[in-house]
């Protein structure tokens, strides 16, 4: 259980967070939107002590971040990445072993080579596995990060607009793989995320940022609404949601006078 | 014009006198009565008299060139000027006499200081000021033109010099500088002076740039009478000793080509360097070993060791020579072993008063030939004569190998 | 299951393979570095020697110079070898920079400073005895000043890797510019000792120096392969990575740096500027072995002592008895076979 109680986060003198509220119950599914700047990232960031807080608290699993060392914090929490270049050729099972690292001090273990065998073959990758990193494409490069924060085997898994650069086929593909691995293994997913459309499909809960504070904290349709929308992004949507499906349809960009 | 036919004439019968050393003063003499006193005392005859046949050439020689120039000098009076042609090859036409100088080159201010042109210097690098200055007292409070290197064009100009004399190669590039200077009427010329094969030619042009041929050519007399001694002691030598001598980088030899190799050369001693195709090699150190010299001869680097002229701390000296000797399996070296490793400065090795470390070198290989000559004596008496000093500082290391035995 | 398993055993075993094979070319190349040099030392005195026979006893003074000037040397250049070439792996990966090496990071230059100053100032001649160990000392204090330095012009923006790649040049070019305000002003005897420190070489070794330069290669290398090889791996994936999979990226790198710098100042404190093989030696190890730094790290040991060894012989035979350079022979043998490595290799810098 991820517990942030009256978060408040700025770089330099900008304010970037503040008062921030969310418990994320195991196993819950949440995704975190907002427009640009209204610190998603960030707060993910915090979350994973990236980032040092300036204010109130994070508890997982009832003790202090403060109190969790890196290393303990890294078998508790995954991080994705938005995207990532390595310096270094590395082939892709070495990628997703250092997913193994927080368990590890030098030699590799026959269940460390399990673990990531099994993950590689839950994403499946294990053909690519002695495939150099650099040389995949940018789904397959999703799925190897993925696969890595999965190694880790976590509590809870952060993924920072992890499909920003896939096509609409690997989208869904990574979401749904992220979402029955974390079903099946009662990892909490925690998505900074753009498009409403997915966020509103894979997640259980949607927490809506707008300037660095919580604007709404629900199921999917009671949070992105149009008035929402309108009130979060500036744009004039028009949202439906029947037989499990819905429809987000954006119209126009409000002028500033408007809002 | 007579006179230097008189000079010519006059020489056979002194030369006929002896050979022998002349050199030694009389105080010696005194104190150290040789086998052969009587001889001694014929020797010790202080007035400057021409002896070996080589000398009588040059000076013939010297006197023809000074013929040939006084003719010039004649056609070219009235624009008081000389035209000489240096070392490189140069004509350069100067002011006569040259009445400002500035030198970038310490070995031909040393030369011009022991003319009695000394005070005709106006600008000097600041490595001649610094370290001449105990020795050519007049070259105090120049005014310094830079580093040889990168002599300040404009010091150079704004001092208005007559001619500026320079190495003859290294930086700046030669014709450059001296196109440089040439739009304001100031000529360069070329006089290295530290390389004992050009030495005498280098001397005559800068006794012709300042007017002083007579001295120059009895500065040149008195350094080749020293070389022609050395080589008459060397005829009876058998055996040439091994060799190795070491510039100032370590391990770094004096090959073909080097102004060391030259000096090795007149001190007749088999340099185990001396077939290497790159002047100034560095070698491999079991090489050295391997060689197995009889005596070791390096010159002080003023990075490590401060010696020459004013150098009185004989503990540091000692030091740079222990850490030499040293070296990995030095122990094994015939010279280590007899205690035939010397240290010399460089201002009697490279310089115009080489003659007196090729005396050195000779006297360190060769003790038995050269008993009744103390070299410090001679040096003693070169700075007194040309330069008005007393010896003072150490210039080679050790000194006196057979006294300290004795003491011992 | 099993598959993948075997599979990764068998990658594992490869890289394992290569190491056993450079570490036989080492050994050959030790063979034959002690066998080739001026003086004509038999192989059967060398075994004779060694194995303490006396049917074939080689004269003392061979003997001599076998242990004394050939063996320290040797050794030496193994030691420097495999201390530059860990030293540049580690630096390039906490840097995320293949260009990160001793030059970059203006250790070199600072070190030939160092190094300068002494002798410009006459340490030499003051420091007596102990005069070349000042400069010896002088050239380590100034390249760990300068890594300071470069730390801590870089702290102020972040401690980046980009700021500290940027800093070190500029160091660089500080300390190349005193170097040369240096060689200006020194008279012709110094400046010749001087250009020879920078010119680098290893033809001053002796067991003194090894004794001193062994622990400082051996001991932060090995804090380096063992403690830090896991964190180097995540490292190369950029700091918020390191993190999440618990790793300090700063406090790692500021570490890492300090252990590295530590080996190459305690290296060319002793041999001169032969930074070459701190940037050309990991990468022919990484080309060849990937860059799992707990292989690539013990490789890249092996791979700079070979290129090291290989160079300096060359360097002390090929005309001998002249010697040339050693920083001349490691450029022409070893920018061939980098180039050729780096051509052919697959998915290496795409």
């Amino acid at each position: 259980m991820i517990e942030v109680k009256g978060l408040y986060f700025s770089y330099k003198r900008k304010e970037v967070l503040s008062s921030i509220d969310i418990k994320v119950q195991d196993g819950e599914i949440v995704s975190i939107i907002g427009p640009n700047g209204s610190g998603k990232t960030t707060l993910l960031r915090c979350i994973n002590k990236i980032l040092k807080l300036k204010k109130g608290e994070i508890l997982i699993g009832g003790q202090g971040l403060e109190h969790i060392s890196l290393r303990k914090l890294s078998t508790l929490l995954g991080y994705v990445p938005q995207r990532e270049t390595t310096s270094f050729p590395f082939t892709v099972f070495e990628i997703v072993l250092m997913g193994r690292r927080p368990y590890i001090t030098w030699g590799v273990t026959e269940y460390d080579i399990e673990v990531v065998y099994e993950t590689l073959r839950m994403l499946d990758l294990d053909s690519f596995s002695n495939r150099f990193f650099d040389e995949l494409s940018g789904g397959e490069r999703q799925r190897v990060l993925i696969a890595r924060a999965f190694a880790q085997q976590p509590k809870a898994l952060l993924l920072d607009e992890p499909t920003n650069s896939l096509d609409l086929k690997h989208q869904l593909e990574v979401f749904d793989i992220i979402r029955d691995i974390g079903k099946k293994k009662g990892v909490s997913i925690i998505y900074a995320i753009h498009d409403l459309h997915l966020a509103a499909r894979f997640s259980e809960r949607v927490i809506m940022l707008k300037n660095g504070r919580i604007f709404a904290d629900g199921a999917p349709e009671s949070v992105i609404t149009a008035g929402n929308i309108r009130d979060v992004y500036g744009v004039e949507a028009y949202t439906d949601s029947n037989g499990g499906s819905f429809h987000i349809v954006p119209l126009r960009a409000l002028k500033k006078e408007e809002r | 014009m007579k006179l230097h036919f008189s000079l010519v004439i006059a020489s056979p019968e002194g030369a006929k006198q002896s050979q022998k050393w002349r050199l030694l003063p009389r105080h010696k003499c005194k104190l150290r009565p040789p086998r052969n006193a009587a001889k001694k005392s014929a020797l010790c005859n202080d007035s400057l008299t021409i002896n070996s046949l080589l000398v009588k050439l040059l000076v013939f020689l010297c006197a023809c060139a000074l013929l040939s120039y006084r003719a010039e000098a004649d056609s070219e009076s009235k624009k008081n000027t000389v035209t000489i042609t240096d070392v490189c090859g140069y004509e350069v036409k100067i002011p006569f006499p040259a009445r400002r100088l500035v030198v970038t080159n310490s070995d031909a201010a040393e030369v011009l200081c022991a003319l009695g042109a000394g005070d005709r210097i106006i600008g000097v690098t600041a490595h001649t000021a610094r370290m001449c200055s105990d020795l050519f007292s007049q070259l105090k409070g120049k005014a310094i033109i830079g580093s040889w290197q990168n002599p300040s064009l404009e010091k150079i100009i704004e001092l208005e010099p007559d001619v500026v004399i320079t190495y003859d190669m290294w930086r700046p590039s030669q014709k450059e500088f001296a196109e440089q200077l040439a739009p304001f009427g100031i000529s360069v010329v070329r006089a290295p002076c530290y390389r004992i094969d050009r030495l005498a030619e280098d001397i005559k042009i800068l006794g012709k740039i300042v007017g002083k041929e007579e001295k120059a050519q009895e500065y040149i007399e008195y350094y080749q009478e020293i070389l022609a001694q050395v080589q008459s002691r060397l005829k009876g030598i058998k055996k040439k000793v091994r060799v190795y001598g070491e510039s100032y980088g370590d391990y770094v030899a004096a090959s073909k080509g080097s102004g060391a190799y030259e000096l090795l050369k007149r001190a007749g001693v088999d340099n185990i360097a001396g077939n290497q195709p790159i002047s100034s090699p560095r070698m491999a150190p079991e090489w050295v070993v391997d060689k197995n010299p009889e005596v070791i001869i390096k010159v002080a680097s003023s990075g490590w060791v401060r010696m020459g002229c004013g150098a009185l701390d004989r503990e540091a000296i000692s030091n740079f020579r222990n850490r030499l000797v040293a070296r990995p399996v030095w122990d094994r070296i015939e010279a280590v072993k007899n205690g035939r490793v010397y240290i010399i400065s460089a201002e009697i090795w490279t310089d115009p008063r080489a003659a007196i470390g090729i005396l050195y070198a000779a006297k360190w290989c060769y003790p038995e030939l050269f008993k009744d000559i103390d070299p410090e004596a001679i040096h003693r008496k070169w700075l007194m004569k040309w330069h008005r000093k007393e010896l003072k500082g150490i210039y080679v290391y050790p000194n006196e190998p057979r006294q300290q035995s004795v003491a011992r | 299951m099993k598959g993948t398993t075997t599979f990764y055993k068998e990658f594992v075993r490869r890289k394992g393979l290569y190491i056993f094979i450079f570490f036989a070319i080492l050994l050959v190349l030790l063979f034959f570095s002690i066998n080739l040099g001026v003086a004509k030392i038999k192989l059967w005195d060398i075994l004779a020697i060694i194995f303490g026979q006396t049917k074939r006893p080689a004269t003392e003074t061979m003997m001599a110079i076998l242990v004394r000037i050939r063996l320290p040397r040797i050794v030496m250049a193994v030691i420097a070898g495999m201390g530059l070439a860990i030293a540049g792996a580690a630096m390039q990966a906490v840097l995320r920079n293949p260009l990160a090496s001793s030059y970059t990071l203006g250790l070199s230059s600072a070190a030939g400073f160092g190094a300068a100053l002494a002798i410009g100032l006459g340490m030499g001649v003051w420091g007596g005895r102990y005069g070349q160990y000042i400069v010896v000392g002088n050239a380590f204090f100034f390249s760990i000043i300068s890594m300071f330095l470069v730390y801590g012009i870089s702290r102020i923006k972040g401690c980046t890797p980009g700021t500290l790649i940027l800093a070190g040049i500029a160091m660089n070019y500080l300390f190349g510019a005193l170097i040369a305000i240096i060689k200006y002003i020194v008279q012709d005897e110094v400046l010749a000792g001087i250009v020879f420190w920078l010119m680098g070489g290893l033809n001053l070794a002796r067991w003194e120096a090894v004794a001193i330069v062994l622990p400082i290669v051996f001991i932060p290398s090995a804090f380096l392969i063992i403690r830090y090889s896991w964190d180097l791996n995540v490292m190369s994936s950029g700091d918020e990575v390191a993190t999440s999979l618990g790793v300090h990226p700063e406090r790692t790198r500021v570490i890492v740096l300090v252990l590295s710098t530590l080996i190459t100042a305690g290296v060319i404190a002793f041999t001169g500027i032969i930074g070459f093989v701190c940037l050309v030696g990991p990468h022919i190890a990484r080309m060849l072995i990937g860059s799992d730094h707990r292989f690539l790290l013990p490789f890249s040991c092996l791979t700079g002592a070979v290129l090291l060894l290989g160079a300096d012989t060359i360097a002390r035979t090929i005309i001998q008895p002249i010697e040339i350079p050693v920083g001349i022979v490691t450029a022409f043998l070893g920018v061939p076979f980098f180039l050729h490595l780096l051509l052919k290799s697959r998915g290496y810098w795409k």
